[in-house]
């Protein structure tokens, strides 16, 4: 399940619409966001601050913004401590170090980077939760940040906020030079409120939770000013603030969201639209799945879903129709959705910030996401065509598939599958960053990963399967996770024997045993596991057990037309 | 404005700052262990987006009873 849901039926969504104005306003005031009324929030998320100047104004504005995103944050502030002591830090889900740094005035550049990141490597070894840490700001301060993103980035789950950049955004508002004594603060409100709502909706969501993987838009008044089925193709208006909204959205599907079109409208019209209109940025190519229909927009949401092979709880719908977004509420409570508003540059701004869509640095796959499933269509065409000769599709398709063994290389993606893949997910474990990290370095863990590209498209990183040294010669197989994206070619077998091949060759074993368990959604793999063993689960969890020769395995399961390299 | 209206509105200010109803009559910080020096802070970010008015350091100082805050809005809004 997506745990930015903000969610709920009907009313809260329009209790949530509601305040859209206030929490993505351009400038949100501060008793206008303690007056909200907003749904009782599902998440519960223990923030430790550890900090040298005052975090109180922030924390006391990041309720509003958290349950619009669907969660209480329970933060235990810390004492003032330049020198980063972390003592007695209670148990926490996400650590934010927020520093002025400013009060390191008798340190160099060099001597504070070294120093912080010799601290954060510490306190990185203490706790397996994510660490976030404030960007320095003020003048000249560009190359300290650099190269403490860079230093930084050695360390698992631990992320730069890039807190210099929101200042950038706010120029002199950032900064007050009244009431510094009394506040003990240089930062103004503006910037207290601004902190409270990037950490509410975009880091401490990117820590702790999946992004969203698609926006379902509607169209008219939504994409454009009009209604296409009054005005027609010419007479819609797209407003300079439109014309922002479609840039920034194709913005999005290049950063590795799908788009969807759900629109109550004629298909012809929609397809006359997107011919008459060169001048919009979107063009119906853009959209991965069209749902255009007179029907429920709910089962429209659905179907679009299901199509993109994500769940609905994935997918934010953003509809001007405030009728629509409780009707999609009542039909698929777990989609988040958006009000569009009337100023299309407002529902820019909006989707920006809205809480599930900002990620820590860019996947490798997020980019290839929308072209490997536009492929899909044509793959099951060749699958059709081939008929019951699964080698013949496959030699068409020009398989490779390409594996490593222990890359470190590839920590933030194995991490984003255990947390992204839901359905072809077999032990569920859900792997931090530093748990990833420690397993790739120890001798007595396997982790292969693998790579699939076809002659259609290059579907990235698509699998991580890993194992451990067990007891009288068996490796034990923790989990398994495939992205969607991946099934459906008739290669499972041969994708997931390779790698467990490897697991048992490292650890010399004559026995695997697989573990599994179940989710509300991973039956795909635990179907698989029932089809490779010959029998039906025994029970909701637990292991199943086999001989293994991996010669014999390889010979049975491998014997397929696909080009397999290992890299070292 | 009366000096009832801003009383009226500094009262609810107060209410909004410390996260919740407070006694009636004339509240003090040492009567609610909730206005601390951070809420008392808060409490100017509020009133100043509340009464469109800049307070200075030399206001907090004089802000210890609820009496003491309508003073210093009502001066700044007449200054």
């Amino acid at each position: 399940m997506n745990l930015h849901k903000v969610i709920g039926g009907s009313e809260q969504r329009v209790q949530l619409a509601e305040a859209q104005g206030v929490v993505f306003a351009e400038r949100p005031k501060r008793g206008d966001l303690l007056r909200l009324a907003l749904p009782t929030p599902q998440r519960r998320v223990r923030v430790a601050v550890h900090r040298n100047q005052p975090f109180e104004y922030v924390a006391s504005v990041l309720p509003p913004f958290a349950a619009y995103a669907g969660y209480v944050f329970d933060i235990a502030i810390g004492d003032y401590d330049d020198s980063l002591g972390f003592s007695a830090t209670p148990e926490s889900d996400v650590e934010l170090v927020w520093l002025d740094f400013d009060r390191y005035g008798g340190l160099s550049d060099q001597d504070l980077l070294a120093w912080l990141t010799g601290r954060v490597a510490q306190r990185r070894k203490a706790t397996r939760a994510p660490i976030l840490v404030a960007a320095r700001v003020g003048e000249r301060v560009d190359a300290f940040n650099d190269a403490l993103a860079k230093s930084l980035e050695k360390l698992p789950g631990v992320h730069v906020v890039p807190q210099n950049e929101l200042a950038a955004e706010l120029g002199a508002d950032y900064w007050t030079k009244r009431l510094v004594d009394a506040s003990a603060s240089k930062l103004s409100d503006i910037a207290h409120i601004a902190t409270a709502r990037r950490l509410a909706f975009h880091w401490i969501p990117a820590a702790v939770a999946p992004r969203l993987k698609a926006i379902a838009l509607d169209l008219d008044d939504t994409l454009y000013q009009g209604v296409l089925g009054e005005d027609g193709p010419e007479g819609i208006v797209l407003t300079d603030g439109h014309a922002e909204l479609q840039r920034r959205l194709l913005a999005a599907r290049e950063s590795g969201l799908f788009l969807a079109l759900v629109s109550q409208n004629n298909l012809d019209d929609v397809k006359a639209l997107f011919a008459a209109r060169p001048d919009f940025a979107l063009q119906l190519e853009h959209f991965s799945t069209l749902a255009i229909s007179w029907g429920s927009k709910g089962e429209a949401i659905r179907c679009a879903a299901a199509e993109l092979r994500i769940g609905a709880d994935a997918v934010l719908f953003v509809d001007d129709n405030v009728g629509q977004l409780a009707t999609v509420a009542s039909v698929s409570p777990e989609t988040p959705s958006l009000h569009a508003s009337e100023d299309g540059a407002k529902t820019a701004r909006a989707l920006d910030l809205y809480p599930g869509l900002f990620s820590w640095g860019a996947d490798e796959t997020d980019a290839l996401r929308a072209n490997d499933l536009s492929a899909a269509t044509e793959r099951q065409a060749l699958l059709d065509e081939a008929g019951s000769d699964p080698n013949a599709y496959l030699e068409s398709l020009g398989v490779t598939l390409t594996y490593a063994l222990d890359s470190a290389a590839d920590r933030e993606r194995i991490h984003s599958l255990s947390h992204k893949t839901n359905q072809f997910n077999l032990g569920l474990r859900r792997l931090s960053e530093t748990d990833v990290a420690e397993r790739l370095a120890q001798p007595d863990f396997a982790t292969v990963t693998f790579r699939l590209n076809d002659r259609l498209a290059d579907s990235g990183l698509v699998g991580v399967v890993w194992g451990r040294r067990g007891a009288d010669g068996t490796a034990v197989v923790e989990d398994i996770c495939v992205s969607c994206r991946a099934l459906g070619r008739r290669l499972e077998d041969a994708m997931l024997v390779t790698a467990i091949n490897r697991i048992a060759s490292k650890f010399e074993a004559s026995r695997v045993a697989i573990d599994f368990s179940t989710g509300p959604r991973n039956q795909p793999a635990r179907d698989w596991l029932a089809a490779f063993a010959g029998d039906s689960l025994p029970g909701e969890q637990g292991q199943l057990r086999f001989d293994w020769s991996t010669e014999a395995q390889a010979a049975k399961h491998c014997a397929v037309p696909v080009t397999i390299s290992w890299k070292e | 404005m009366t000096t009832g209206d801003i009383e009226a509105r500094v009262r609810q200010t107060l209410e909004l700052a410390l996260g919740g109803p407070i006694d009636d009559g004339d509240v003090s910080r040492e009567t609610d262990a909730r206005w601390d020096s951070v809420k008392n802070v808060e409490l100017i970010f509020l009133l100043e987006d509340e009464f469109g008015v800049e307070l200075t350091e030399e206001d907090v100082t004089k802000m210890t009873r609820l009496s003491d805050v309508v003073q210093v809005v009502e001066a700044r809004l007449a200054a």
